[in-house]
């Protein structure tokens, strides 16, 4: 009984923790500020990636494609909460990329820790081209 | 002569929730520190599954741990130098099992959970595991002390302690602690380089109380004021979801084995180091650590000066 109210508490204090944080603040989402600040970030966090000239910002700065310098991969980075997460494109990475009305690219990894993701580019015919390009086994 | 404790965790719960309070505020009011509801949330759910997950294990372990009493060597019982020799003790077998988390993919798959968070406050100390039972680790972590003589219930009331004691190291509210206590003492600085990605820091600083230990095996990194800390693992999470948080690296291990060529390939990807492949095309740290020497040299010869680039690594 003892160990029940335990847990019970904790998880009290949990939610209570999260929505102080919440409602405390302080935290910036993060944004993709340019292409090169997303090559460069790729270009550290993903060691092997030289970035190349090809690349594309997401219209709300939540994300970027970048090809590589070689043209064999494409460095993909993402704003999640306050941090940015990279993910090295190879063939075979994507499971399927699927493009929405308004040059909107839905992107489903083969990756456990970053399953679903979402580009918004706002332009139909580049995020048709990319999604091919990512798709591409 | 048997005795029961309390424990001590639970004693400290409520301490640990005024903290990070005090943390979040400090974070607010200074920008020194960083909070993210999303990840916070994240690591303490963690943290309440994992004391969820010890309190349906604690019978398997405690079950192991007595029925291997009977084989002890010696009988130390409860005299009061058996507390401190055991916490002394136990810290040591901290260490190794630590070093071990790191360097075998059987054991980083457990305590990858703990790293996952780019961020580093009050809450990542929360952030453990929900399915440690997976390793085995309480059939070896406490055993030979029980064998040497220590009674259970020492083991377990001193591994707690160790583990209250690391909480507080988790912030970045906290820039250096004297300098003698820096030279003895797992501190903040010492175990932000502990969970830093940059080359430089990966595989340092193993230590749960006492650094000293790796002083003394040689694994020890202090935090230079040049090279801040990034916080994370390799391949940074794409989740806060617990549940994927705590079973990725073992989803990996069992897909790695399902795909694998040979059982020579198969037990490397289970017991080799975190980014072991038989064809060498991923990066374990010790590989990383050689591409960043290697580049550095190259920058060291062609430009005369040293401005290293950070990599993050597991």
């Amino acid at each position: 009984m003892t160990t029940l109210l335990i847990l019970i508490g904790a998880f009290a204090a949990v939610s209570a923790l999260v929505a102080f944080n919440v409602w405390i603040g302080g935290w910036s989402p993060s944004r993709i500020e340019s292409i090169e600040d997303a090559g460069e970030t790729l270009r550290q966090d993903l060691l092997i990636f030289e970035p190349g000239e090809k690349g594309v910002l997401a219209s709300d700065g939540l994300a970027a494609l970048v090809e590589s310098r070689d043209g064999k991969f494409v460095g993909y980075l993402s704003a999640r909460g306050d941090t940015l997460v990279s993910r090295l494109i190879e063939p075979g990475s994507v499971a399927r990329a699927n493009v929405r009305d308004g040059g909107v690219i839905m992107l489903h990894f083969k990756d456990f820790t970053f399953p679903t993701t979402r580009i918004t580019l706002g332009d139909d015919d580049a995020a048709r081209e990319w999604a091919e390009r990512l798709s591409a086994e | 002569m048997d005795i029961e404790l309390i424990e001590p965790i639970y004693i400290a719960i409520p301490f640990f929730v005024a903290f990070i309070i005090a943390e979040m505020v400090y974070a607010r009011t200074t920008g020194k520190a960083r909070f993210e509801p999303r990840d916070s949330a994240a690591s303490l759910a963690m943290g309440l599954g994992n004391t969820v997950a010890g309190v349906v294990f604690a019978g398997i372990t405690g079950t192991w741990l007595t029925f291997i009493e009977q084989f002890a060597l010696f009988d130390f019982g409860y005299v009061w130098w058996a507390w401190i020799a055991a916490f002394v003790l136990d810290d040591f077998t901290y260490y190794w099992s630590h070093r071990w988390a790191h360097t075998v993919r059987w054991f980083w798959a457990d305590h990858v959970v703990h790293h996952s968070s780019q961020h580093y406050n009050l809450t990542t100390a929360l952030r453990q595991p929900w399915f440690t039972v997976f390793t085995f680790k309480f059939m070896w972590l406490g055993s030979w002390l029980v064998l040497l003589g220590f009674p259970p219930v020492i083991i377990a009331f001193v591994g707690s302690l160790n583990l209250i004691y690391q909480f507080w190291i988790h912030t970045e509210a906290i820039t250096r602690m004297p300098r003698w206590f820096e030279a003895v003492m797992n501190t903040p600085s010492h175990h932000r380089v502990h969970h830093a990605t940059n080359p430089i820091y990966l595989d340092r600083n193993y230590a749960g109380v006492f650094i000293i230990w790796d002083k003394m095996f040689g694994t020890f990194q202090p935090e230079l004021d040049e090279e801040r800390c990034r916080y994370g693992i390799v391949k940074n999470l794409g989740t806060w979801n617990p549940l994927r948080i705590s079973l990725h690296e073992w989803w990996g291990i069992a897909r790695d084995v399902a795909g694998s060529k040979s059982p020579k390939d198969a037990l490397g990807y289970i017991f080799a180091p975190p980014g072991w492949s038989p064809d060498g095309s991923r990066m374990t740290s010790k590989r990383i650590k050689e591409m960043w020497e290697a580049e550095r040299g190259s920058a060291s010869a062609d430009a005369g000066a040293e401005t290293p680039r950070r990599v993050p690594a597991e």
